[in-house]
């Protein structure tokens, strides 16, 4: 009856699956071995797996000077009969044997999710996305800083390379993280995911300017700005952890939306924090933009004046509240 | 002949000296007869009896009281539990001082001593003439009782608040000392400088009055419910002055906005037209009545501030005209000072208002309360017009110490006043 050898590393990944089908297999670091290791505490003949009669594989030490050990790590004294698909160590050397009848799980369907996240990766669409991402900035540029000074301009569009390194360098990192656990490194794939995601914020952000400026400056629109960001961040944080990491659907989603809230909350509590000490300031919504923007009815004088009127009622209550020191 | 011309000239020389001598010993003997009735008041902190706050005081003849400015003796007024009040004399005696009576809108304070001395002050009401002599007494930064010659130079024009302008130092510390002319009477109390030989004076009619109030009412019982119903009549006073005024208006850019509408309030302006570099040309108008009532150490009121700014960037797209645009209105603030004891926080509403001319503006309107004098308010306006894509008129105003039915006035007047096409 065949065998099958897996060598694992020490994460117990597997590195090699070797396939036997004679009734005695040597194992070690010399050249005549049948499984040639290469652990440098493997011994040059450390051990021998042998078919017995009852048709189980049994694993024999060879005298070894740092020993076998089979699951649950208890060191071979005797020869010892092997369930299939149990470990075994071969000094620190970790090997895995299977007989040939071993069941393996069923054929995995095609990942519907993943294969469309790495639709991402086309090198159309990142250059799309990027020639997107500058034009935004550079029409910021052009929005701040009208004057037609060279220097400024030239300093700013130098920048521009920076700030997409800038953006690259998070998909790289989930690039090298997903490679060194010995999975597909999908780093365009993470990139084009990550533009794409920078490029919707940016338009959640140009549609909330304009709608701040219709709703004059409504608490809802900023709640529903920092909403819209927190809800992007988070599935951004899932495509990438999709992509990335080999932990179940449940797992990526909650580490996703932890760390997504994380980073948004971070910035409602330093604004909580630092609100009470700016108290004296009058806090008011200053946007302004061309008439044509304002998607709302404008209020009459009259109804302002009553508003103001309100304001005066405000502050009297707010003058019966115990100052807070 | 010659000898009586001889005896006439000897005669008109030794006028001469004898008049000189005597002008020279008028200031000295008015120094020597009036130090004992002059004051230095202090505030003394209860816990540690160290010293807060300086100036002078001086005794009245009658009522046989002690003046000073209440800017002296604020901190006792406000928080008696925390300061008390004590005077040193020229005899190096110090003794209690017990505030009676108040008025923050002229910066007097009654005191009550047991000190006597033995030539008090009298008040002087007629004004002297201008380039008069006059003498300001009192103890500049601790360094003992000075006199200070100078010259009545009339009325401070620019001030709702009469302020006798005087041509002489005062210096910090003698806040409080009487203002005297060459008889010795009283026809100021020393109460602000701006540097250079300008020294601000209470006339004396003020101190009348605030001592005739006194004369009909005893001693205040509620020095805070007095200072608020002194607030609130100034403010009345003021603001009525400046509502029925006939608003002369003056073209500014694409509109037309108020000028100096009264006496007491200046205007002045800038631009940065003649600076190519700028992308936003920017025309600004700033009218003020700076003039301010000192109600504690850190707490002012009584201002009015009127500001406007006509923007224009031709060669800028709307939405580039804009992005600055709204920079010039981000920063508003209040232009008394305040703390957060003494005011509640900006309550602010922001819109976009169309007036009934059909034009459109962003406006904001913000209110704060004064905590311990009800109904009254500092309040803060600002409007940016709307209906230019490469020109902006933004009108400004602030309100320091008002009540509601004068801010409602003021913001009506104040409407129907600017405009734009």
């Amino acid at each position: 009856m065949a065998v099958i050898i897996e060598v694992l590393n020490k994460q117990h990944k597997v590195i090699e699956r070797h396939r036997f089908t004679q009734p005695r297999i040597a194992l070690g670091r010399a050249y005549n071995n049948d499984l040639i290791l290469y652990d440098k505490h493997v011994s040059p003949h450390h051990a021998e797996l042998v078919l017995g009669g009852d048709g189980r594989w049994q694993l024999v030490d060879l005298a070894s000077l740092n020993g076998s050990f089979v699951e649950p790590l208890q060191p071979l004294t005797q020869a010892t009969g092997l369930q299939s698909g149990q470990l075994c160590w071969l000094g620190e050397q970790a090997l895995r044997i299977y007989d040939e009848h071993h069941p393996v799980p069923a054929a995995l369907p095609y990942n519907n999710i993943e294969q469309r996240l790495r639709r991402f990766g086309h090198p159309a669409l990142i250059v799309l996305l990027v020639l997107f991402l500058l034009a935004e900035e550079l029409f910021s540029l052009w929005l701040a800083a009208p004057e037609q000074n060279q220097n400024r301009w030239s300093r700013n569009l130098l920048n521009l390379p920076l700030l997409m390194l800038g953006l690259s360098l998070w998909p790289a990192l989930l690039a090298i993280w997903a490679k060194i656990n010995q999975h597909e490194a999908r780093f365009l794939p993470q990139l084009g995911l990550t533009f794409a995601a920078v490029a919707l914020m940016e338009c959640w952000q140009a549609l909330m300017t304009v709608l701040n400026f219709s709703l004059n400056g409504a608490a809802a629109v900023v709640w529903l700005g920092d909403i819209g960001q927190t809800a992007l961040v988070i599935l951004l944080l899932t495509a990438n952890f999709y992509l990335a990491l080999q932990i179940s659907v449940l797992k990526k989603v909650a580490l996703a939306s932890g760390l997504g809230l994380l980073l948004s909350l971070q910035g409602v509590a330093v604004s909580l924090l630092f609100e009470n000490q700016n108290n004296l300031q009058p806090q008011f919504d200053n946007s302004l933009m061309p008439l044509t923007f304002y998607l709302n009815k404008p209020v009459s004088s009259e109804e302002f004046s009553k508003d103001s009127d309100e304001l005066f009622r405000q502050a009297d209550e707010a003058r019966e509240e115990p100052l807070q020191r | 002949m010659r000898l009586q011309t001889f005896y006439c000239a000897l005669l008109s020389v030794l006028l001469l000296l004898y008049s000189a001598q005597g002008r020279a010993d008028s200031a000295e003997q008015l120094f020597a007869r009036f130090e004992p009735a002059l004051l230095q008041v202090r505030v003394l902190e209860r816990a540690s009896g160290a010293k807060a706050a300086i100036g002078t005081g001086f005794v009245l003849e009658n009522p046989a009281l002690v003046v000073t400015n209440y800017h002296v003796v604020s901190e006792a007024v406000l928080a008696p539990e925390k300061y008390q009040l004590e005077y040193l004399n020229s005899g190096q005696q110090k003794g209690a001082l017990q505030v009676l009576a108040v008025d923050v809108i002229n910066d007097l304070a009654l005191i009550s001593t047991e000190y006597r001395a033995p030539h008090p002050f009298q008040i002087q009401l007629t004004k002297p003439v201008q380039g008069a002599t006059i003498y300001s007494l009192g103890n500049p930064h601790d360094l003992g009782m000075i006199l200070v010659p100078g010259t009545y130079n009339g009325m401070q024009k620019y001030s709702f608040y009469p302020r006798i302008h005087f041509t002489g130092s005062v210096n910090s510390g003698m806040s409080g000392g009487p203002a005297v002319d060459v008889n010795g009477q009283v026809v100021g109390v020393n109460v602000a400088s701006a540097g250079n030989q300008l020294g601000f004076l209470v006339p004396a009619d003020a101190l009348q009055q605030l001592l005739l109030r006194y004369q009909q009412e005893g001693q205040s019982k509620d020095l805070r419910a007095d200072i608020e119903r002194q607030l609130l009549a100034s403010q009345q006073a003021m603001y009525s002055e400046m509502l029925k005024a006939d608003w002369k208006l003056k073209d500014f850019g694409i509109g037309k906005v108020p000028d100096e509408v009264v006496d007491f309030v200046r205007c002045w302006g800038e631009s940065n037209v003649d600076k190519d570099k700028d992308a936003i040309k920017k025309v600004t108008a700033f009218c003020s009545q700076s003039e301010e009532i000192f109600l504690s150490q850190h707490f002012t009121s009584g201002r009015v501030e009127m500001q406007f700014e006509w923007l224009e960037g031709k060669d800028l797209h709307p939405l580039q005209f804009f992005s600055l645009y709204e920079q010039n209105i981000a920063r508003a603030n209040a232009d008394n000072q305040a703390l957060k004891e003494d005011v509640t926080a900006f309550e602010c509403q922001h819109q976009v208002v169309q007036q009934p001319t059909g034009q459109h503006a962003k406006m904001i309107y913000c209110v704060r309360a004064y905590r311990a004098y009800a109904g009254l308010y500092d309040v803060l306006y600002l409007a940016a017009s709307l209906d230019h894509q490469q020109q902006g008129l933004i009108s400004h105003y602030t309100l320091s110490g008002v009540s509601q039915d004068t801010a409602r006035a003021f913001s009506q007047k104040f409407s129907g006043a600017v405009s734009w096409q």
